[in-house]
């Protein structure tokens, strides 16, 4: 579903070098690192975000380094699920709009009453037609998780879910992520400095800290 | 959830923002169409009354004043001249045709002009009931002198001396109404027609009536103290246009009457008139240009608020020319409402003027006609909704998402 292979990418005077990662359909993983070890920044490259410096990112087979920048775009939104740190919620749109605008621009259909259904899955039906403003932090994560999986992409990023959240709550979400990612048959990939993640998950991978250039 | 939706919906949160920048758009939209409106029908009005009367002789004064009151209707006429004099010249071989004027009287506002039946013929007007007439004091009603006045066939009424309402009434004769004309769109619909011998009788009695009232209107009655057989004015067509370059220089040399062309000053009335419209249009013109800048401002702030929000759209799948359309969308839906809004808010204004000031100014205007020139305003109005969020949207084109994701974070 997702592999890496001698990943590099350099940035203001900082050389990354990325571990690979193999991740199989249904698998998930936690990516572990201190901050500034380039963990969003890998994130954005499997996204294709940005452009690696040389190695090779294939994602359900396909090199998206190959790709079009438009191309690129409608790939991301076909096959990937990205959850960011911060939301981003379309503050002028109901939740219910969100998950719309996401699936059209993901390209993919959806049938009727999928969204109903992720939201009563989420328990957050009673929100469909609330602004994001009206959201606690806790409903808007999950708003964000649903329109990450709400096409059933292949590949469901996550950068940071559990940072500001208490024990509970992080467990809680990494269920609905796991979950998640399970209904859709997706891969799981959650980017994360918060050591109670990996014991969550199938795996975990750490990155260290940069190299300065020479 | 279409990308016209969301930029719909983007603009309904911003419901002030959003409102003024729709209500300037409007504000200038309208002063533009209101001047267009005014502009087009005011000149095409006289243009039109003015149409196929080649020459006006009367008395000397101003040419100015000549035209106003003998074709439009509207200032106090320069005098009178002896019909045996404006005779001589209507039978000049340059001339085609001609008409005299008797002018003096008035009834409700309403001019009555002693003239003969053939003027009719001038401005295409059609009797709508009864016919023409056939003896003195029998009179053939325009269609909004009827109306304003409350004239019908066989109404019978006495004249007021002098062209305004508050004049002192002829009791002494009492017109007839003989017929009534159908509305022509010209100076005609609000004017009473008689025979030019009407308005002798009329003055006729009139000064016998002074002479016992004493001095009262001294001036009116010395103009016509020595003959009864005068005109206002004489309208004159000529039988080709070279007589343009002769005759009026000839009568205004050789007698005691004036002849002034229409044609000539009305262009210089127009002229006139056009540096008061252009420095309007001007004004309105400027008053555009704010509102496309004040669209601008808008759509620049909107963009610096939302760029992580149009970051996010491209990780959910969106092409660049995706994100740059949403922004272009904005700036379109803002202007063309503008537009629409301005367009019907400069007509209902304009037939709301029209419908205040009544003919006292003697031009009919609507508020319902549509000019060729406001499908060029709305196309232009469209141009500037796209010009005012082309930077904005060039910059969502660009920006680099991956950098603005990792700001906020």
């Amino acid at each position: 579903m997702l592999a890496t292979r001698s990943v590099t990418f350099s940035h203001s005077q900082q050389r990354f070098q990325f571990p690979d990662i193999d991740l199989e359909k249904g698998q998930s993983c936690a990516l572990v690192g201190p901050s500034g070890s380039g963990k969003t920044t890998l994130l954005h490259l499997i996204a294709g975000l940005l452009t690696p410096l040389s190695g090779d990112i294939q994602i359900v087979g396909v090199d998206i380094a190959r790709l079009s920048p438009a191309q690129r775009d409608q790939f991301r939104g076909q096959q990937m699920g990205i959850v960011l740190q911060r939301l981003h919620l379309m503050s002028a749109l109901t939740v219910s709009q969100n998950l719309h605008l996401a699936a059209k621009l993901a390209r993919c259909p959806i049938p009727a009453g999928r969204i109903q259904q992720l939201l009563q899955e989420l328990d957050i039906a009673d929100k469909a037609d609330a602004k994001p403003a009206s959201l606690s932090v806790g409903q808007a994560q999950r708003v964000a998780i649903a329109r990450a999986v709400i096409h059933q992409p292949k590949l469901l990023l996550a950068d940071e879910p559990t940072s500001s959240l208490d024990d509970t709550n992080a467990r809680r979400v990494l269920t609905i992520l796991k979950d998640q990612a399970e209904r859709c048959g997706a891969a799981l990939l959650v980017i994360t400095h918060d050591a109670r993640v990996k014991g969550q998950l199938d795996r975990s991978l750490t990155i260290s800290a940069p190299e300065a250039c020479a | 959830m279409r990308l016209s939706q969301l930029a719909f919906a983007n603009l309904t949160n911003k419901p002030l923002s959003s409102t003024l920048n729709v209500l300037l758009l409007t504000l200038a939209t309208a002063s533009i169409v209101m001047l267009l409106l005014l502009g087009k029908q005011l000149t095409g009005s006289l243009e039109r009354d003015a149409k196929g009367i080649d020459l006006v002789l009367g008395a000397k004064g101003s040419p100015v004043q000549l035209v106003l009151s003998s074709v439009y209707h509207a200032d106090i006429p320069t005098g009178n001249i002896a019909l045996a004099e404006a005779e001589a010249w209507s039978n000049h071989h340059q001339v085609k045709a001609a008409v005299p004027l008797a002018l003096g009287d008035s009834f409700k506002g309403a001019r009555i002009v002693g003239t003969e039946p053939q003027y009719m013929d001038w401005y295409q007007a059609r009797l709508a009931a009864g016919q023409k007439w056939q003896a003195p004091l029998e009179v053939v009603v325009g269609s909004h002198a009827a109306q304003q006045a409350g004239l019908t066939v066989g109404a019978r009424f006495t004249s007021a001396h002098g062209l305004s309402p508050l004049a002192k009434i002829h009791d002494q004769h009492q017109y007839t109404v003989v017929g009534l004309l159908a509305p022509t769109g010209s100076v005609i619909d609000r004017l009473i027609l008689t025979a030019v011998e009407s308005v002798w009788i009329a003055h006729g009695q009139h000064e016998e009536h002074e002479e016992h009232e004493e001095h009262e209107e001294h001036e009116e009655h010395e103009e016509h103290k020595h003959d009864a057989r005068e005109i206002t004015a004489m309208l004159i067509k000529y039988k080709s246009p070279l007589a343009a370059v002769t005759l009026p220089r000839t009568i205004n040399a050789q007698s005691k009457l004036q002849a002034a062309a229409p044609a000539f000053e009305l262009a210089r009335l127009l002229q006139l008139i056009g540096l008061g419209l252009d420095g309007l249009m001007g004004l309105a013109i400027i008053l555009m240009i704010t509102a496309g800048f004040s669209l601008f401002g808008a759509l620049y702030a909107a963009l610096n608020e939302r760029r992580a929000e149009l970051a996010l759209m491209r990780c959910l799948g969106a092409t660049r020319a995706e994100v740059m359309l949403v922004l272009l969308f904005e700036g379109l839906l803002l202007s063309i409402t503008g537009a629409v809004l301005g367009l019907g808010a400069g007509h209902v204004t304009v037939e709301l003027l029209a419908s205040y000031l009544p003919a006292a100014n003697g031009i009919s205007i609507s508020g319902w006609i549509w000019l060729a020139e406001e499908w060029i305003l709305l196309a232009g109005l469209a141009l500037l909704g796209i010009v005012s969020a082309a930077l904005p949207a060039w910059q969502a084109y660009r920006s680099d998402v991956s950098s603005i994701l990792s700001q906020t974070q």
